[in-house]
This record gives structure tokens, sequence and C-alpha cells, in this order.
């Protein structure tokens, strides 16, 4: 009976099919599409928990021979007179397939390449610390003064001002209060841009721009921008 | 300087012994102000002598360098002294990545997923972190996507004399390099 080869074996949805052509002794330049096709869905069909990331790749090829497929039962369009030599759909698929199988094979070619070379040692390899382009760093240096540098260092880091950060917190509720009373000063009515001078950090600009879509959200004011990238009107609900 | 030594073969040697890595001709010849045709002529008769019975070291030229290494014949004396040594552990998917930069190079990323017809991005990178391939500039085309080529290294690890020493197929049907899917 037939085996079961789990599809993640293969290498990809090009692997799968050569394997099927191999099994089946077809000859490549003729393959027959409705055949392979239906084997290739059965290997897609016993794909257990099929993972779509993975999937996509070997669904592509299933729609591709598929297509070809339909194309072969179109009816050649017969011009009068003349015999046109209508390209075998076929031909692109077999065409990546013959590329797809030859390196394939140039991928065995290397890894026997890389067997061979095992058996072959060098000194130290490849290891560039082995060599000194800047003269040598370490010469003349005793342990002392490594202890003496590690102790300059760490005097230094002691010395060393600290200076606290504080985190800048600006709540999205804090900003809907400022845009209220900013409305309520400018009577019911304002420009995003005059919100903000030219120092105004990003954040505060963000979260202003995040609170005003809350607003807008509970229908409490309305936005109005004339171009893309233009500023933005702000009217109170209900003026 | 050189005439003080009494063999130009016995010089090369001790440089050899200490770089372990191949030496390019141009980096023994600054070493030693030797002529490239003496330098040659030298390193062929360390060869031969190394050739000879009652030696375990041999000269090869790889990855455009001379290099001494161990005869393979010593192989499983040398693994039972260090233990087997790490192996070369490509998975199928990288060996055919590898395989495809390696014949088709500079080729971008869309090109060796078109050829293997599935995504290479992560294969890519470990092709990268294990210094096989590396980046070789960008394609004059839409995007100005990234070209992969393989490294010096890459030649030295399969044992390559240069990239026109890669294992041809001869069906005719070779990888055609001038011709790359847009």
């Amino acid at each position: 009976m037939s085996y079961q080869v789990r599809l993640q074996n293969f290498q990809g949805p090009f692997d799968l099919l050569c394997h099927l052509i191999e099994k089946e002794k077809i000859d490549i330049y003729d393959i027959p599409i409705a055949q392979i096709t239906r084997e290739y869905l059965e290997y897609l069909h016993s794909w257990e928990d099929m993972d779509i990331d993975e999937a996509s790749e070997f669904l592509l090829l299933a729609c591709k021979l598929i297509e070809i497929k339909a194309k072969l039962l179109l009816p050649q369009k017969q011009e009068t007179g003349l015999v046109e030599e209508a390209a075998d759909p076929r031909e692109e698929l077999v065409e990546r397939l013959l590329e797809y199988k030859l390196f394939r094979r140039l991928s065995t070619l290397l890894e026997e390449l890389a067997c061979q070379q095992e058996k072959f040692f060098t000194r130290a390899g490849d290891d560039p610390a082995l060599w000194f382009p800047e003269g040598r760093p370490l010469e003349a240096v005793t342990i002392t003064d490594l202890a003496e540098a590690f102790r300059a260092v760490l005097k230094q880091a002691d010395a060393a001002p600290t200076l606290p950060l504080r985190e800048r917190k600006i709540s999205i509720e804090e900003k809907i209060q400022e845009l209220h009373r900013a409305l309520e000063g400018a009577g019911a009515r304002l420009w995003f841009k005059d919100l903000f001078t030219k120092t105004s950090h990003r954040l505060d600009i963000i979260v202003t721009f995040l609170a005003l879509l809350e607003l807008i959200h509970r229908g409490e004011v309305k936005a109005y921008q004339q171009d893309p990238f233009g500023d933005i009107l702000i009217l109170r609900c209900g003026e | 300087m050189i005439t003080i030594y009494q063999s130009l073969p016995a010089l090369l040697e001790a440089l050899l012994f200490v770089a372990g890595a191949p030496l390019t001709l141009e980096e023994i010849c600054a070493a030693t102000d030797l002529a490239p045709d003496d330098a040659r002529l030298a390193l062929q008769e360390l060869q031969s002598q190394y050739e000879g019975e009652g030696r375990g070291l041999q000269l090869r030229y790889v990855a455009g360098g001379y290099q001494l290494c161990t005869k393979a014949e010593y192989a499983p004396y040398i693994e039972n002294l260090l233990g087997k040594r790490e192996k070369n552990t490509l998975s199928q998917a990288a060996l055919e990545t590898l395989a495809i930069i390696a014949y088709k190079q500079p080729v971008t990323k869309f090109e060796i997923e078109n050829i293997r017809g599935v995504r290479v991005d992560s294969v890519l990178n470990t092709l990268m972190e294990k210094g096989l391939v590396k980046e070789m500039g960008r394609k004059a085309a839409p995007g100005r996507p990234i070209l992969y080529g393989t490294t010096r290294y890459f030649l030295t690890a399969f044992g390559l004399k240069d990239i026109q020493d890669l294992p041809r197929i001869d069906e005719g049907k070779n990888p055609d390099t001038t011709k790359g899917r847009a």
C-alpha cells in the first residue's frame, strides 16, 4: 500500500512535486497534470495540524497546477489557415522544476565536498585573534598594571555625578480635560496646531491626538481636516 | 636577508605553520621579499616534500591561498585525540540555499525564493551567522534589493581553490548565471 511521508519533511512545494514525479517515474517533459495534481492534493490533505505559514507555499503550487490543468482543458483558438504553435502551459513549471532539481543536486555535491573537507585538519583555523595587526597590545603589561587600571576606573565611576531621570507620565484623561479647557477658552472652536508650542514634546502631541480621537468617539467634539497633513479644526458638538 | 636561509621551502613552511589559515601568494611575498615566481617554485618544492612518505602534513591550495593541513588518512586518529569534531550541520534547506547563492551570485533573496519555492529569510540568516554568505551590495533594480554572495570562508570550509572550482554537472545544463529571473 501507499506509504505515508510527512509533508514537513519536504523542503518545499517543488521538493514534493519532484518526489511525486520521481516516484511515479513520470517524464518531466510530459507531466500528466491531472494525476499529479490529485496526488499532490492528497499529500496536502494528509497534512495534520496544518500551519498556514508553512502551508501557503504548498497551496500556491496547488493553485498553479490547477490553473495549468484548466488551461489545458480550454480549446486552443484555431486561426483560420494558420497552424499556431500554442505554448504548452506546462512549460514554465517544467523549467522551474528542472532548475530546482539542478540546485538540489548541486547541494548534495556541496555536502560531499564538506564531508571530504572534514578529513583535513588545520592549525587554529581562521581565528583572527591569533593575529596582531596592531602590534602586541599586551606587551609589557603586568598584572599590577591591570589592577591599577581597574582601580582607576572604579574611582572614576564613584565620582561621576548621577542625574536622576524622571519618567514623564501624561494620561489621556488629563489631556481630555486640557482639551475641554482649551475649547472653553477659545469659544468652542480651535485649531489642533494651536495646542502646541515649538518646544512641545512629541509625547504631548501624540497623547493630545489620542485624547482628540477619544473625544470624537464620545461624540463630544467634531474634527475637520481640509487636506492630508493639514491642520485639524476642532469643534465642540452642539455649538 | 633571504640569503641567510638555507632553504626557501623551510622558510615558507614556517610561515604557513604560524598562519594556520590559507596564505595568499601576495602575503607570502610581502613577508619574505620574494619574487612571486621564486615563492611559487619554493611552494612547489615544499609540496613535493610533503607528498613523500613519512609526513603527516600536506600543502593545499584553498580559497586563493596556501594552507598546511593534515593528510586525510590520519583523520581517525586526530578524532581520537580531539574527540569527534562538531559536524558541519547544514540542513537540506540551508544547503539548497547555499548552492543557489554559490552558483548564481550575486543573487537577491527574491531570486533564491523563486527557485526554491519557499521563503528563505531564516535560512539566509543562518548562513550569514556561519560566515558562509555575505551581502554584496544592492541590485540596480526597483527597491534596490540586497545581493548575496559567498565568503572566502565558504571556499575554505568546502575546500575550494576559488569560486570557479565549484563542482559542475555535465549535462550542458549548468546554472546560467547571466539569466536571473526578474
